[in-house]
């Protein structure tokens, strides 16, 4: 377990802005990875989260939720708010959510993109 | 044969989703025109019978082109259709093209190539970014439009079509590893975009191609500076101020 709490203090440290992104469920819940940090740290779900860790990427029928928490996640952040652009669009974080819930046209492609961010996670945390 | 040393932009603006786009060719339009004869035509005078008399009369060797577009369509100023992949790609013909509209990438870029345009920058995917402010002082939107401006001033420079995009690749890097070390709150969400339009660049045609310039540059790199400060950080500034 020590080698996960190292490799998660490393990933952290040299990558803020994806330190805060949910990348597993544990126990029904969807975890960072500081959240995953804290709960090494504490003894709480160790076999759980480490399989998450070692899942990062692998494990696309829970993307939707994970996506979905996210954007949830990201509408706390204070505002004001950054938009989302395609040329001749514009969406706003609540509608990007909107989308994702909906699992329609818009909120697959946004699903894809939050894919690539997993799968950037998972290479910088090998 | 297109003319050579003549460059073409098409930027529409009409909403604020091409505002963005409209304000950074503007910026690649400057630095081109100090090499080449640049025609920019932009919001209003980016539409097709515009862009049609271009063709004909300063007949560009390189086509700068922002506006709406799907897998088989290019649209400029109010998403009037420019071009389709059964019609119209053929004026690309023997050019240089950067085509700056979502998911071009798919058909009508491939089939302008096809059809003999020498070589295509285009996007599989549709091209995201994210932004807060004003195009002129947006740092979240700056890295986007960078990546891409670094191929038209590669190319301004007299670089090969390979080169260009080997420099966008790398410029996209840069900015994805700087917005990884970043604590802005909405870091994540830029990577996340960043990666999505890198992964979906796409180049056509031929890799050794190139502009006819004035001047070859002088230096080994194309400028580039990260933002001192994030949009999140000078927003946060100017209610303290």
């Amino acid at each position: 377990m020590a080698y996960q709490v190292q490799k998660l203090k490393r990933f952290i440290v040299a990558n803020p802005a994806l330190s805060n992104v949910p990348f597993g469920i544990v126990h029904g819940r969807s975890i960072t990875p500081r959240q995953a940090l804290v709960m090494l740290q504490r003894g709480e779900a160790v076999a759980e989260v480490v399989a998450a860790m070692e899942a990062v990427g692998l494990d696309p029928p829970q993307d939707w939720d994970l996506a979905e928490d996210y954007y949830r996640r990201l509408l706390q952040l204070p505002g004001p708010h950054p938009k989302i652009y395609a040329i001749g669009q514009e969406m706003t974080l609540n509608e990007a959510l909107m989308h994702i819930k909906r699992r329609d046209v818009k909120g697959s492609e946004l699903l894809s993109s939050y894919q690539s961010l997993r799968r950037e996670m998972a290479r910088r945390m090998r | 044969m297109p003319r050579p040393g003549v460059a073409l932009f098409l930027r529409p603006n009409f909403d604020m989703a091409t505002s963005y786009g409209h304000y950074f060719m503007g910026v690649a339009a400057r630095y081109a025109s100090a090499r080449m004869f640049v025609r920019d035509l932009g919001g209003v005078a980016a539409t097709k019978a515009n862009f049609d008399l271009s063709l004909y009369s300063d007949d560009p060797e390189f086509c700068y082109l922002l506006g709406h577009g799907n897998p088989d369509t290019y649209s400029a100023q109010n998403q009037e259709i420019v071009m389709r992949t059964c019609n119209g790609d053929e004026r690309l013909i023997g050019r240089v093209t950067l085509l700056l509209s979502c998911s071009c990438g798919v058909s009508l870029a491939p089939s302008a190539v096809q059809k003999g345009a020498l070589a295509v920058f285009a996007w599989a995917v549709d091209f995201t970014w994210v932004a807060v402010t004003d195009p002129d002082v947006d740092n979240y939107a700056r890295g986007f439009f960078e990546a891409v401006n670094v191929i038209s001033n590669a190319l301004a420079d007299g670089r090969t079509v390979g080169r260009a995009m080997d420099l966008s690749m790398a410029t996209w890097e840069r900015w994805i590893d700087f917005w990884v070390a970043s604590e802005d709150p909405y870091a994540s969400l830029i990577v996340q975009h960043m990666l999505h339009d890198k992964d979906g660049q796409r180049l056509f045609g031929d890799p050794s191609a190139r502009l006819t310039v004035l001047a070859a540059p002088d230096v080994a790199g194309v400028p580039f500076s990260m933002p001192m400060l994030t949009g999140h950080t000078i927003f946060m500034l100017s209610l303290i101020a």
